[in-house]
């Protein structure tokens, strides 16, 4: 008896870590560590947050003028590639598209003025051999900022 | 069933229970009776459920404000003995976000003994409307104890407030997220344009001042989406005059133009910047002063 004791404990133990997984410690995941770029610091807060494929998150930021950034998604590998769109709030006007630069993840801005910028990210799923997803399955994506004060260099 | 049995069966739904904790801030609490319309349509609040506002800490916006040359005035903080007159749980959360304010600004400026008494009145005020217990401890010790760098200081204040915000939005405390960073924000603003001893056109703390109105809307559009008690439009209604009052200022509109550089590299410039008159800055002073005094009386 004492020993389905033991392994029954080890199983509702290893469920409750599974899956009340909160999304909060997702930064802690290996391929989701934020790599803190030279001269920089941390901007805001990392948030984590969970959505589905084909979801949008939209984030709502302000930049500081003469200020250098690196926004940083990340999410689970078969959620990748990972859509990050940057726009202007009230025209709408699209500022970039990583769709046209390969779905990089991660991106450098340096801002003249001081800008509120509307983040928008799609999962979008598109790698084969990562993993199957289940229907209705959601991912923990992470955004990061890092910023440092401005430099014109590599222009 | 023997005794142990019941033990062990009771640690195990305990266990389940726990697996199937939400994920806090995605999840909404029921919309309570005493809930109001007035502040937001629920198809606008459904609507904004995966928006995301991100707003500096106060110690980002002071930090952004100093590039226009912030001096330490102490004569302008809060005064501790004021916390003992903070009875009611709206003015405990707006003074606990201007104590916190003031806590960056004596960090800003790296004064230590100063940053450490509010720091303390924080954490009697924390007690008093029951944050402590949301509040690492062993973060608070940190705080206490590395008061000698100005870098650290202000990163410890920085990591301070947003374990504050994630603890509150963790427990479905948005109501009080907004009314702290309101006092915090209002009080930054106080501090700062308390600084200018001299309007001029060109003055960049005046300018660096008016960038602040990004910041203020974004902590206002989180406002409307997560304040919705009655007792909350008094504190709601400050932002929204001051966001108002940072809607005055005129505007030099520019084409805001995308540069490539590198691979992975953009520069972005133009946007509008606000261009502020000296009656302007007079009537906005005055408005901020007022309502920061009506706060922390």
């Amino acid at each position: 008896m004492q020993k389905y004791k033991i392994i029954l404990f080890l199983f509702s133990l290893f469920s409750a870590i599974c899956y009340s997984q909160d999304c909060n410690y997702y930064s802690s995941l290996v391929d989701c560590r934020i790599i803190m770029h030279r001269d920089y610091k941390i901007y805001l807060h990392p948030k984590y947050t969970t959505i589905g494929i084909n979801d949008t998150l939209t984030y709502n930021i302000v930049f500081n003028g003469k200020s250098d950034y690196v926004i940083t998604l990340c999410t689970n590998q078969k959620f990748y590639p990972i859509n990050i769109k940057l726009l202007q709030p009230v025209t709408g006007k699209e500022l970039f598209d990583n769709a046209k630069d390969g779905y990089i993840e991660s991106l450098g801005i340096g801002f003249d003025n001081t800008q509120n910028i509307i983040l928008k990210v799609v999962l979008l799923a598109k790698k084969n051999g990562k993993g199957k997803i289940l229907k209705n399955e959601k991912a923990c994506v992470s955004l990061s900022l890092q910023c440092k004060a401005y430099s014109k260099d590599n222009e | 069933m023997k005794k142990s049995n019941c033990f062990f069966v009771g640690i195990l739904f305990l266990l389940l229970i726990s697996a199937c904790k939400g994920r806090g801030t995605d999840i909404k609490k029921p919309a309570d009776a005493s809930d109001i319309k007035a502040l937001d349509s629920s198809s606008i609040k459904k609507a904004l459920r995966n928006v995301y506002f991100m707003f500096p800490s106060p110690v980002e916006i002071l930090t952004a404000i100093n590039q226009g040359g912030l001096v330490y005035k102490p004569e302008l903080l809060n005064s501790i003995e004021n916390r003992e007159k903070y009875v009611k749980p709206n003015d405990q959360y707006l003074n606990l976000g201007v104590y916190l304010a003031d806590f960056s600004y004596c960090a800003l400026f790296a004064r230590n003994n100063d940053a450490e008494v509010y720091l303390e009145t924080i954490k009697k005020l924390s007690d008093e409307v029951s944050l402590s217990t949301e509040i690492d401890k062993g973060l608070i010790e940190k705080v206490k104890n590395k008061v000698n760098t100005v870098d650290s200081l202000v990163k410890i204040t920085d990591e301070f407030f947003f374990k504050v915000v994630n603890d509150l939005e963790g427990n479905y405390r948005h109501n009080d997220v907004a009314i702290i960073s309101i006092g915090a924000y209002i009080e930054c603003l106080y501090l700062s344009i308390n600084n200018v001893n001299k309007y001029s056109e060109e003055s960049l703390l005046i300018r660096k001042i008016a960038e602040q109105k990004y910041a203020f809307n974004i902590l206002y559009q989180y406002c409307k989406k997560h304040i919705s008690n009655e007792d909350l439009i008094k504190s709601f209604s400050y932002i929204k005059q001051i966001n108002d009052a940072f809607g005055q200022f005129s505007e030099h509109k520019e084409m805001v133009k995308v540069k490539k550089v590198g691979n992975s590299r953009l520069l972005i410039s133009g946007g509008s910047t606000s261009v502020v008159t000296e009656a302007e800055f007079k009537a906005f002073k005055k408005n901020i002063t007022k309502i920061r005094n009506s706060i922390t009386k």
